[in-house]
């Protein structure tokens, strides 16, 4: 290719990755420095990134069986009644509750948290035996439902035996919503706009008998739930269905509850039969569906345990920051940059112009995946310190490979050929054994997508980073070699090769 | 370094020996002990402080002062601490963290410590925390899940298939030996990674996982590029009066290794010095993952290579005489 030619290219093909590792990287800035008027603000590829729990915090909250509080409530309450000045009401607000570690258990026998125990003179609470069972068993359905939702992250910690933490990364969508449906337990039911209960009623089997399972599904950016029942099921269903179309108002639904608690409630024209003992109510988000769909299903297989949450609104959901500090994105983005800036600058003073190309390579590395990381979602690409680990074996692996072609040139030269027949037979020699390390890395990663959570997540910028490592080390590196090569005067003086001739003067 | 790999090549049993050992050491403390789970996911204590008022800078650095004061007086060492906010950030949570282990007795006597001052903060007229309303309390937290449904067995599960894989792909472009030494050093990496992150003990999340493919990823392809080296250079008539010991050397590209290795030892700890503490512990395993893949790809498998290759050498030339009777006879 002609000098000139290979001058445009490259002035072009700068001005491309240039761009590209500008709209990745550069970081926010309000658009009015350059239009007074714009309330705009630039914001990189970066800020779409979704980040792990340890990157970017998450939401927790704590669910309180009914008659549980936490010893925080307990003092706010006491400061009140102390405030008052009303001592009778105090004292029977103290002893109305047992303290048990960081909580305070209700001493209402209606509530069956607690039975008296005269030990000797002593008397003391014990906890009874069904809370302790109920609450065990609502720990697991929990458990089930956190499981069941597939999350890359979540944690649920028991808190002082008698309370429930859980916590969901900021990354998840609707995790408010999500953390409040799974607070629901009691027995799965069904009733009408008025909340009179239509299903179970006296004479019906279990539920389980009626309802066999709620499914989120997704099609083509549609989202709904599909409802599997009996036979028995499907003829409740029904039902309900020309009872609520009935109703003049126009207003009625069908409730599909957890206890008190409103789950699912379309309008009878939103129920419908698709096909035999499968019906479907649309939904307008996939993971409310997911939620609702996991609620239902674990209240019919666990039952009425007996345990029921205090409401949790949301005022009660905690917002947290990244555990060891608000700059740890920052911090990783530093990191990672200085990395790509030491793998840039480094070939360029040991290889000359060859490493300017693995420059070139290694910015448009840079660009393409962290671009492909913000925009190739459907919200399942969380970035963790993980993607930071692959993110740089690509890049020093594509790195090295494009070093061994060095090498590989650098041998044919000393054995007196030409450069240009060097640089074609040390491409030859080495891209087979490139190939097989980027092919068995892609396979590696495809393998990969068999794990779940954040290891699915990993594999595919595994896949992103290895195949962008792939493209460049294999032909993105040549390319721009050739065309710096074209536009060099001394071929020698590009590679930093000594010539021969050069040795004898 | 050519001689130190020769030295270390024709040792390859000690350190044959040397992997076993730690793996076995690694799975016995594995089933005893299981990892050293991070204070983040595993049971703790907490002492948090609520402080339903408006906040500023002046009664956010108080409150933090005096709980790390209260708690130092204590004599008990917080792992880690963070705030979190409610109700649209009108209350306000400092939630610091110590080990499940630490004495609730001192954890105690910090609170009540703590309860006075902020009393006593209460009511003077010119400190931040006048009139607010603050408490405090002491919680035991047992974690009972942080993990996706069927995350370990699935990971493993991945780990094993992404071996297979390897071994298929090397096994048709380098034949079955080269494939089996691929696929088992992929394995051993993986394994030698585990055991030394349990014997070392270092502090895990969910995400250490992603260590051990790190592990594994690294080690097939490095294994993979060099059984095309040895093939290559075995095939090369300049190194036919060679030993196989020597050709493995060669095959090795010690220069071009040693970089990748530096680099990517130099990037990871890079990452893990200038970042935060969860972070800096994944590279401590991501360090022992780049540990136990230099082991088994550059101390362990050049060795058994060359055996091997040995073996394969004399088959083929077995193979070889034979023809040479059969043909002699046809002669005859």
């Amino acid at each position: 290719m002609g000098k000139k030619k290979s001058v445009v290219l490259l002035a072009l093909i700068t001005i491309v990755i240039l761009v590209f590792c500008a709209i990745s990287a550069i970081p926010s800035f309000p658009l009015s420095v350059f239009d007074k008027d714009s309330v705009k603000v630039w914001n990189p590829a970066s800020e779409q990134y979704e980040f792990d729990a340890d990157l970017s915090g998450g939401y927790y909250t704590l669910y309180y069986p009914e008659g549980v509080i936490s010893s925080m409530e307990y003092d706010a309450n006491l400061e009140e009644l102390e405030v008052k000045g009303d001592t009778e009401e105090t004292q029977e607000y103290v002893s109305s509750y047992h303290k048990h570690k960081g909580l305070y258990l209700s001493t209402d026998e209606d509530l069956a948290i607690l039975d008296k125990v005269t030990d000797g003179e002593e008397e003391t609470y014990v906890v009874t035996e069904t809370f302790l069972e109920g609450f065990e068993q609502t720990v697991k359905m929990i458990k089930d439902r956190f499981s069941a939702c597939g999350y890359s992250y979540y944690r649920i910690s028991v808190v002082d035996d008698y309370a429930i933490k859980v916590e969901l990364p900021k990354s998840e969508n609707q995790s408010i919503v999500v953390l409040s449906y799974f607070s629901y337990t009691g027995e799965f039911n069904v009733a009408d706009s008025s909340g009179t209960k239509l299903f179970p009623v006296k004479g019906d089997d279990a539920p389980s008998a009626y309802f066999k399972e709620f499914k989120a599904k997704k099609k083509n950016d549609v989202f709904y739930i599909e409802i599997r029942t009996t036979d028995a099921g499907s003829e409740k269903l029904k039902k309900m269905k020309t009872d609520a179309s009935a109703d003049q108002s126009g207003s009625a639904t069908i409730n599909f509850r957890v206890g008190e608690n409103q789950v699912l409630n379309p309008a009878p024209s939103y129920l419908e039969e698709q096909t035999d003992n499968v019906w479907v109510v649309a939904m307008t988000d996939y993971t409310v569906a997911k939620a609702v769909a996991v609620t239902l299903n674990t209240a019919i297989a666990y039952g009425d345990l007996g345990i029921t949450f205090e409401k949790v609104d949301n005022n009660d959901y905690a917002i947290y920051g990244a555990v060891y500090g608000g700059n740890a994105k920052n911090l990783l983005f530093t990191a990672v940059l200085i990395a790509v800036l030491a793998i840039v600058v480094l070939p360029i003073l040991k290889m000359g112009g060859f490493g300017v190309a693995m420059a070139y390579s290694t910015l448009t590395y840079f660009g393409v995946t962290t671009f492909c990381f913000a925009f190739i979602t459907e919200s399942v690409l969380e970035v963790s310190a993980g993607t930071a680990l692959v993110f740089l074996l690509g890049m020093i692996f594509s790195a090295f490979l494009s070093m061994r072609s060095y090498e590989a040139i650098k041998k044919e030269v000393s054995l007196g050929k030409t450069v240009e027949s060097s640089v074609k037979i040390g491409f030859k020699k080495t891209i087979l054994g490139a190939i097989d390390a980027l092919a068995v890395l892609a396979l590696g990663s495809v393998a990969l997508l068999i794990g779940t959570g954040g290891f699915w997540a990993l594999a595919i910028e595994a896949l992103v980073c290895f195949v962008t490592a792939a493209f460049c080390a294999l032909l993105w590196t040549r390319v721009i070699s050739y065309l710096l090569m074209s536009a060099s005067k001394d071929k020698y003086k590009y590679f930093r090769f000594v010539r021969e001739d050069d040795d004898d003067e | 370094m050519n001689k130190f790999l020769h030295k270390v090549m024709g040792k390859w049993k000690l350190v044959a020996i040397v992997v076993s050992v730690l793996l076995v050491l690694g799975a016995v403390m594995q089933a005893l002990f299981g990892f050293n789970v991070a204070p983040t996911v595993g049971d703790v204590k907490t002492l948090t402080v609520r402080y339903e008022s408006n906040i500023n800078e002046k009664s956010d650095a108080l409150i933090e002062e005096l709980c790390e004061t209260k708690i130092r007086d204590a004599d008990i060492m917080e792992k880690y601490h963070f705030t979190s906010n409610l109700s649209g950030e009108k209350v306000h949570e400092y939630v610091y963290t110590f080990s499940a282990e630490v004495d609730g007795e001192k954890l105690e006597v910090a609170k009540t410590a703590l309860v006075t001052a902020f009393n006593a903060e209460k009511v003077k007229e010119d400190s931040p925390l006048f009139n607010s309303f603050i408490y405090v309390s002491v919680n035991e937290v047992k974690a009972v899940a942080t993990l996706a449904n069927g995350f370990v067995w699935r990971a493993f599960l991945a780990l094993g298939v992404l071996c297979i894989g390897a071994f298929a792909y090397s096994a048709i472009r380098h034949g079955v030996n080269s494939g089996i030494m691929t696929a088992v050093s992929g394995l051993l990496s993986v394994g030698l990674a585990i055991a030394l992150t349990t014997i070392v003990r270092i502090p895990v999340t969910g995400s250490v996982a992603y260590t051990f493919a790190f592990a594994g990823l690294l080690t097939v392809s490095v294994v993979s590029l060099f059984m095309g080296n040895v093939k290559k250079a075995l095939k090369d008539p300049e190194n036919a009066e060679k030993t196989e010991e020597d050709v493995v050397l060669q095959a090795l590209d010690q220069k071009g290794m040693s970089y990748f290795v530096v680099a990517l030892l130099v990037g990871i700890v890079l990452l893990g010095a200038i970042a935060v503490t969860p972070i800096a512990w994944l590279a401590v395993s991501a360090v022992v993952a780049l540990v136990s893949s230099v082991v088994v790809s550059f101390l362990l498998l050049p060795g058994i290579c060359a055996v091997v290759k040995k073996v394969e050498k004399k088959a083929k030339d077995r193979k070889g005489k034979y023809q040479g009777k059969k043909k002699e006879v046809k002669a005859e």
